[in-house]
């Protein structure tokens, strides 16, 4: 009973931080689930890529398990219904049962609403609505941005049919953007026959804005100045390392073009 | 007084206001969200826009960060949501993705001093905006609790003496 309390605990751990929670919203979560069940003492220590636990139940056993956590995304619909979840067993106290009950269907209704064709429709008018808004925010025209709306709907394709890990990301990231330069400058030069004249370097920091760690980078040192240094740590250099593989293959792309 | 907005930055607000939109979607803010995050997000960037006519950018930022921050705060507090769900795509213009891409693209390519230029203004802004989101939080947690300390006792007193 209490073992498994500890491990749903951390499940629900790992599910925050997979959808874009924060590291401190992951301690104090588990934290207080935990203490709800009468644990008399627990300690949670989180990283972005992992997560500890030691608990000491009111008969004097200690539970202590880790969880590694190797993918991350922002789904913040889910977080909020994960937020409200945690709050409702935290009020209510269910049983064992029924929390791993409720977490099986919070998944599967989360893969429905993603793959509803709605909800692909959605992220599409996303994805376009913000590579041609940052377009014309960094100073480039209508057509411009009209020409970043097809560059913006491939990213957005190409990043729903890859898998990240932490292994393979810096590539992928290197390949959209090496993908994206080429197709861009493509397309400049054909509109340029036409009589258009576009700015490329517009078009693409639009869509650079999708996948570049802007928010990232500062929330990494948000982090850092809350006190949660290897986290930010962690966060700070993923996302130098991402911004150059992504200025990597824009280099890379406009080299093969000129 | 020599702020006059001209068509230029009329266009670049609607863009943020459309851009914004557009974050919040594609990072699946719920639907009832997206325009009280879009008019957060594009507030900020004229609370920006107009303080960085008369201080430099570090303040400005900064201030616009705050302002973002609060509002945030108050209306994730009024609708009972975590704040990050509205903190992190009201926030989204006034993140630094554009520099910190030109900052790697210039010292890639060899241009070490467009490079130097663009990290520092980078760094600049994100310590701003980090200043700024993690002061008001720190903030507001701090009075919230204090008020509900206050709260509680005056209650107690009250009750204390009513019978």
């Amino acid at each position: 009973m209490q073992e498994n309390l500890v491990n749903l605990s951390l499940e629900i751990g790992e599910m925050l931080l997979q959808c874009g929670g924060k590291v401190s919203r992951v301690e104090s979560t588990i934290q207080r689930i935990l203490q709800a069940y009468g644990f008399v003492r627990v300690d949670v220590f989180t990283i972005t890529s992992e997560i500890q636990v030691t608990a000491k139940a009111e008969d004097g056993k200690i539970y202590s398990q880790i969880r590694r956590i190797d993918q991350w995304g922002i789904d913040l619909a889910e977080l909020e219904i994960l937020d409200r979840f945690c709050r409702k067993i935290c009020m209510e106290k269910p049983d064992c049962a029924q929390i791993s009950s409720g977490l099986m269907q919070l998944r599967k209704q989360k893969q429905e609403r993603n793959q509803s064709v709605s909800a692909i429709a959605l992220s599409y008018l996303g994805a376009i609505l913000s590579a041609s808004g940052f377009t014309v925010f960094f100073g480039g025209n209508l057509m411009d941005a009209l020409a970043a709306a097809p560059l913006a709907c491939l990213i957005t394709m190409l990043i729903k049919h890859s898998r990240f890990e932490s292994s393979n990301q810096l590539l992928i990231y290197f390949m959209f953007a090496f993908i994206t330069g080429i197709l861009g400058g493509i397309t400049v030069k054909k509109a340029a026959f036409l009589g258009i004249f576009l700015n490329l370097d517009k078009i693409c920091i639009g869509c650079i804005m999708l996948t570049i760690p802007g928010i990232a980078i500062t929330n990494s040192i948000r982090d850092m100045l809350l006190g949660e240094i290897i986290t930010g740590l962690f966060r700070l250099i993923q996302s130098l390392l991402i911004a150059m593989s992504i200025a990597g293959g824009f280099v890379a792309a406009y080299s093969c073009l000129f | 007084m020599m702020w006059n907005f001209d068509t230029a930055d009329l266009l670049q607000i609607l863009a943020v206001f459309v851009g914004t939109l557009g974050f919040s979607i594609a990072m699946y803010v719920p639907k009832k969200y997206w325009i009280l995050v879009s008019f957060i997000g594009t507030l900020s960037w004229i609370l920006y826009l107009i303080c960085s006519h008369f201080m430099s950018s570090f303040y400005s930022n900064l201030f616009a960060a705050a302002f973002c921050s609060v509002s945030v705060h108050f209306a994730a507090s009024k609708i009972k949501t975590p704040v990050t769900v509205l903190l992190l795509p009201a926030a989204v213009p006034m993140f630094p993705g554009g520099s910190l891409y030109y900052t790697m693209f210039y010292g890639l390519s060899g241009e070490y001093q467009r490079m130097e230029q663009y990290a520092f203004s980078t760094f600049s802004t994100i310590f701003a905006l980090a200043i700024g989101f993690s002061a008001i939080s720190l903030l507001y947690r701090d009075t919230v609790r204090k008020t509900e300390m206050i709260g509680k006792t005056v209650l107690r007193h009250i009750h204390l003496r009513k019978p």
